[in-house]
């Protein structure tokens, strides 16, 4: 989606039509609106969300009790004069009308989207509903345009309104953005899944599962169906219901678990924040303590897999291992290439020595019995049992090879293994001594916190085990039905109807377990590269020497490098950096994926980051490196940048790429005293405010720099 | 291969086993090129349903066709 031209009529306080174009170059991607604070920055982001969702965060109530409030300009109504003043009345027919028009282009279309109400019509802060009227044309290289039919669907493809607030948002608002506890404590994890394009593949594994289903009770009917698999057919139906119920059971305790570790981490966040100074040292020890706690769990469960990898990969080693075991009794040194040479060198021996065969016979010398057993001594020396042997000993070698590379490695993991297990169990120690230490402080609202916590870690623990429980029972459910399958095979019916919903189900459960696997690879793939973005953008700027994490639940933490450990209390300006970043690597990690070549599935959202840029919290250092990441990262960046913040040597980091720039001017009645300065924009002063107020100038009015 | 099936030739084998996974691949990579384009067919229909108001029925149908699609052609390599 690339932002094209934004109009607006009777907007707030952008009395008349305004109009803001957007750059669209590939390397002047940038539109900078300077504004003062207070004349309209977040308005006209405001302007976008209303005209293309109906609601913008300050413009969505119907309020009760509050008759009109006033959305567009009090001269568009009419008034009276009481008492020596000015009162409105109602809102004028013609003038009151207030409009946005969006023009934008989206997988090389284009369209305008159009919103309109009227003053008369709102209702507390919200403009009645169906009152409002949108539009929504597309427009086609030939210049003929089309009126679609769902428009709000439309817009919803294109840009989802609930992903909307992550490109199109106030920089006040982005620490509720990235609320871990929010969503029932499943975080803002959806949104960003949803904004890197994973949330189609979920439903469409969802989908693929239902279409597996229905086409499995429709095999299992026909294998009922056939004499020679009825009984078959009948256990396979008992098996597909139980799976059925079994699944719908453990999907429920995973949602469960979710809601539970969220509040889980709700509390904590609570106990972290406590009034009491003493308190709160303690609630962000316990958080740290914890949050290294939970890495350490996540590196753990890396050397699991890492061991299970092993395992699988060096297995034939381990029973070639065994193997070489069997074969070392040979020695070819000593034996030199006789197969079996050594037992039947000492068996035969002991033959001739006895002058006995074991069939009784007498072995006399130079007698024909006596040579025949004699020549066994050397067909055990043939060249063809030296060559298998020698190939016996290389393979035996080959694989002692591989298992000391697989016990060497397993040593390593497991050596990892016990480093972190006892990691883990001082950080439950120490959380334990910082819970007393809590307690010890009488505070009965983190008393009770903690208590609640206790009550919520060990119904995590039940339903976890209860979990486990369940998809082992899943897969027994599944090998049973496995292997009645297999018997099915062995009776070979000739029904094609069978062999079709047998092909069909073939089918979907490789889509499926493709669709998977990859979805978690390029999940796997997306936290590295948002992480690795990141720590570019923190290393680059940050005033210390900080690692960026990013975990499975795309939570964004920063370590102190080389030690791991939390880091606490970095203050605002770098939260905010760290906010920004992950936003904007979000966008430059979905504008990667849409270029790859191999997509193979729903590329990431691309759309355009428009900001209002919450500069307030940070310095000049922090402000500097904000605005040379943001074009970096983006696809089309619109920033409204208070005057105050802005210093003119942020052109070398910005200046580059700016195609639009324009600046808010704001018109004062004569009464009132200008208070802003100019603002300089590379060598020039702007007038900002001016005193010309009259029924064309009032308000704010938007001039651009050439 | 050596000139009976009983002795254990590694360089040999390390030949057979790359061969088969050079064949495998070129095997696979055909079959899991049919499959990623079959899923990016269906990522599609979820796409266009996601916020549109035709019902699941339709989108389940539409899907389902796809999948008996790929079925009926060769252009998958399994």
């Amino acid at each position: 989606m690339n932002l094209i031209k934004l109009t607006t009529i009777n907007w707030r306080n952008f009395y008349g039509k305004h109009e803001l174009i957007f750059s669209n170059k590939k390397d002047k991607h940038v539109t900078l609106i300077h504004g003062q604070n207070g004349t309209g920055k977040t308005t006209m982001i405001n302007a976008i969300k209303w005209c293309l969702y109906r609601t913008t965060p300050d413009f969505d109530k119907e309020l009760k009790n509050v008759d009109n409030v006033e959305i567009a300009h009090w001269d568009t109504w009419n008034s009276k004069i009481e008492n020596g003043k000015v009162i409105k009345t109602t809102p004028n027919e013609e003038d009151s009308e207030f409009e946005v028009e969006l023009r934008f282009e989206h997988e090389g279309i284009e369209y305008r989207a159009t919103r309109k109400a009227h003053q008369k019509d709102m209702k507390g802060k919200a403009v009645a509903a169906g009152k409002d009227t949108f539009t929504l044309f597309k427009k086609y290289q030939t210049g003929q345009q089309k009126l679609i039919d769902e428009p709000q669907s439309t817009i919803s493809r294109i840009l989802p309104s609930e992903l909307s607030n992550y490109f199109l948002f106030s920089g006040e608002t982005v620490g509720k953005m990235l609320d871990a506890s929010a969503d029932q404590g499943r975080g803002y994890k959806n949104a960003v899944r949803d904004i890197l394009g994973f949330t189609l593949s979920d439903v469409a594994i969802k989908d693929l599962e239902m279409l597996l289903n229905k086409n499995t009770r429709q095999q299992n009917t026909l294998i009922q169906a056939d004499k020679l698999t009825k009984v078959f057919g009948d256990k396979l139906i008992e098996l597909n219901k139980d799976k059925e119920v079994i699944t719908g059971q453990l999907n429920k305790l995973k949602d469960e678990l979710k809601v539970a570790k969220g509040t889980d981490e709700k509390i904590t966040k609570k106990i972290s924040e406590s009034d009491h100074e003493d308190e709160k040292k303690l609630g962000a020890q316990l958080k740290e303590k914890e949050g290294a706690k939970r890495i350490e769990a996540t590196r753990r469960q890396g050397f699991l897999n890492e061991k299970i990898n092993l395992i699988e990969k060096y297995g034939f080693a381990i029973f070639g291992a065994f193997l070489s075991k069997k074969v070392e009794p040979l020695q070819k040194e000593k034996y030199e290439g006789k197969l079996p040479a050594g037992y039947i060198d000492s068996f035969i021996d002991k033959l001739l020595s006895q002058n006995k065969c074991i069939c009784k016979r007498d072995l006399v010398e130079n007698t024909t019995e006596y040579n025949a057993v004699k020549v066994l001594l050397d067909t055990a020396n043939t060249s063809l049992i030296d060559d298998r042997l020698t190939k016996a000993f290389s393979a035996t070698a080959f694989f002692k090879g591989r298992a000391s590379n697989f016990i060497s490695d397993l040593d390593r993991i497991s050596n990892q293994l016990d480093e972190s297990d006892s990691l883990i169990s001082s950080y439950t120690n120490a959380c334990s001594d910082i819970e007393e230490k809590l307690k010890d402080l009488g505070n009965t609202n983190i008393d009770k916190l903690l208590k609640d916590r206790k009550i919520i870690r060990k119904t995590i623990d039940i339903k976890t085990d209860d979990a486990a429980s369940k998809q082992v029972t899943l897969n027994m459910n599944a090998s049973e039905i496995a292997q009645i399958n297999k018997a099915i095979d062995k009776v070979k019916t000739d029904n094609p109807e069978l062999k079709i919903k047998q092909e069909f189900g073939r089918v979907i459960n490789i889509t499926k377990s493709r669709l998977k696997s990859n979805q978690e690879k390029y999940e796997r793939n997306a936290i590295k590269q948002i992480a690795k973005t990141i720590q570019t953008n923190i290393s680059e700027c940050s005033h210390n020497d900080f690692n960026a994490l990013v975990d499975e639940n795309f939570n964004v933490s920063l370590v102190v490098s080389g030690t791991g450990t939390v880091a606490g209390g970095v203050g605002e300006g770098t939260e905010m950096l760290l906010k920004l970043s992950f936003i904007t690597s979000l966008i430059s990690h979905s504008k990667l994926r849409q270029g790859a070549e191999s997509s193979w599935a729903a590329p990431g959202t691309i759309a355009p980051f428009v900001i209002d840029a919450p500069f307030s919290e940070m310095d000049e250092d922090y402000q500097k490196s904000t605005l040379k990441f943001l074009p970096d990262q983006s696809h089309q960046l619109v920033i409204f940048l208070s005057n105050g913040q802005w210093r003119e040597h942020y052109e070398e980091v910005i200046g580059n790429f700016i195609g639009k720039r324009y600046y808010y001017k704001n018109h004062v009645k004569p009464e009132k005293k200008l208070i802003q300065g100019k603002l300089p924009v590379k060598g020039e002063k702007y007038e900002v405010e001016i005193d010309d107020w009259d029924k064309a100038h009032f308000g704010t009015t938007i001039e651009e720099i050439k | 291969m050596p000139d009976n099936n009983e002795g254990v030739e590694i360089n040999e084998m390390a030949q057979i086993m790359h061969n088969t996974a050079r064949n495998y691949d070129d095997i696979s990579k055909k079959t899991f090129d049919a499959y990623d384009k079959l899923i990016a067919e269906i990522i599609l229909i979820e796409k266009m349903h996601k916020y549109g108001s035709t019902g699941s029925e339709r989108k389940l149908k539409e899907i389902e066709k796809q999948i008996n699609r790929f079925i009926n052609t060769d252009d998958f390599g399994d």
